[in-house]
């Protein structure tokens, strides 16, 4: 037993169990070791794409704001997700669409400069403080009527996390070069974020 | 070789197993009930004088499990806080083992379904593989890189991001 068992070529079903307890972006490195190995990667452990390609968008009406999908490009069919006219007292009437990402909606709140992550299917929210300093920022402008295009919503595939991206102006030269992400969740779970925004700047640098 | 027969918990009686290369070996009930195939079979009342034979598990990786499984039955119900700490450091020192030891355990851990000790090889493979590259991962445990050249680039392309190590977000403020 000892002379013909190899790692190379351990039993599917153990070696998933292994795989299991790898972080996800280490385990796509493994793939390199030998085919053995890449085929169970490849074939038990897929990269999660994310089932579902959820189209949706918010519209900004004086009513409220609304989520649809999208499930017929050439025909148009579009069902209504989430709409915040059926309850016109909920916190997410003043929402502007930040982005979606594997059906969940990230919603900014124009009115208080918060973050809420929305899953329209099982009805789970959550609220994410936004950016520190961030509630500081003057609401005039040209800008402010479009805050929410400052931020993005990603899901990195690598570390299965979900990320929110924030442009922000730098305090002392006024400049828009400053990131900040927010990476959520702990270990597995998403929802149970541990926010803390880590600063990238200066990123970009300021064109004349 | 028999094992321990103190602390036997509550039946007295000896179970004996026999590996593939014909080498006996005794263990307490209470502790052949870990193993899921040797419940059956003892449910079965297949466990005579002659042994269970275990046609794939050999002598050295059996004589491992019989220590783990006797070890696991004396001490399973009731522990107090020092008798976990205990077990656990025992399971630490029980699994520091070469790589072929490893495997063998894997595998006959999985075939005797011995769960704590699947779960304990499992983790320390887990472990062992996880800050490797691939290369040192072939080294550790003795696997042929058979990709050809070709195919070897083509997954280094496809996996370039990985390699970046992202670093653990600090606090802003």
């Amino acid at each position: 037993m000892e002379a013909e068992g190899s790692f190379g070529d351990l039993p599917t079903d153990a070696f998933e169990q292994i795989l299991l307890c790898v972080p996800p972006s280490r385990r796509r490195r493994l793939r390199l070791v030998c085919r053995h190995w890449r085929n169970v990667i490849d074939e038990r452990t897929p990269v999660r794409l994310g089932g579902a390609k959820t189209l949706a968008f918010v519209n900004h009406r004086p009513t409220g704001s609304a989520a649809y999908v999208l499930d017929d490009v050439v025909e148009g069919r579009v069902r209504e997700l989430w709409s915040s006219a059926s309850n016109p007292n909920s916190l997410y009437s003043h929402m502007r669409m930040v982005g979606t990402c594997n059906g969940l909606l990230c919603l900014y709140d124009e009115s208080a400069g918060d973050i809420a992550l929305l899953n329209p299917v099982t009805g789970e929210t959550l609220d994410v403080p936004g950016p520190p300093g961030h509630h500081l920022r003057p609401r005039q402008g040209a800008f402010s009527s479009a805050y929410h295009k400052r931020f993005s919503f990603t899901y990195h595939v690598a570390t299965e996390r979900y990320k929110i991206v924030h442009l922000a102006m730098n305090g002392q030269t006024r400049a828009m070069d400053v990131v900040q992400v927010l990476t959520l969740g702990a270990d597995a779970s998403w929802w149970n974020p541990g926010p803390c925004w880590i600063k990238l700047s200066p990123l970009i640098q300021r064109r004349k | 070789m028999a094992a321990a027969t103190d602390d036997a918990g509550d039946s007295n009686e000896m179970i004996r197993v026999v590996s593939s290369d014909g080498e006996h070996f005794e263990m307490p009930e209470a502790a052949a009930n870990l193993s899921l195939v040797l419940r059956h079979m003892i449910e079965d009342d297949c466990a005579d004088a002659a042994g269970i034979p275990l046609a794939v598990v050999a002598a050295k990786p059996l004589a491992k499990i019989v220590d783990y499984c006797t070890k696991h039955a004396a001490k399973s119900s009731g522990l107090t806080i020092e008798e976990a700490e205990e077990l656990k450091r025992f399971d630490a020192e029980f699994i520091e083992v070469d790589t072929d030891m490893l495997y063998d355990l894997l595998v006959a851990a999985d075939f005797m379904g011995v769960e704590g000790l699947s779960k304990l090889a499992v983790q320390r493979t887990a472990d062992l593989i996880k800050g490797k590259t691939p290369e040192q991962n072939r080294e550790t445990f003795g696997i042929v890189n058979d990709f050809t050249p070709e195919e070897e680039e083509e997954i280094c392309k496809e996996n370039e991001w990985a390699f970046q190590i992202t670093k653990p977000p600090s606090r802003l403020c």
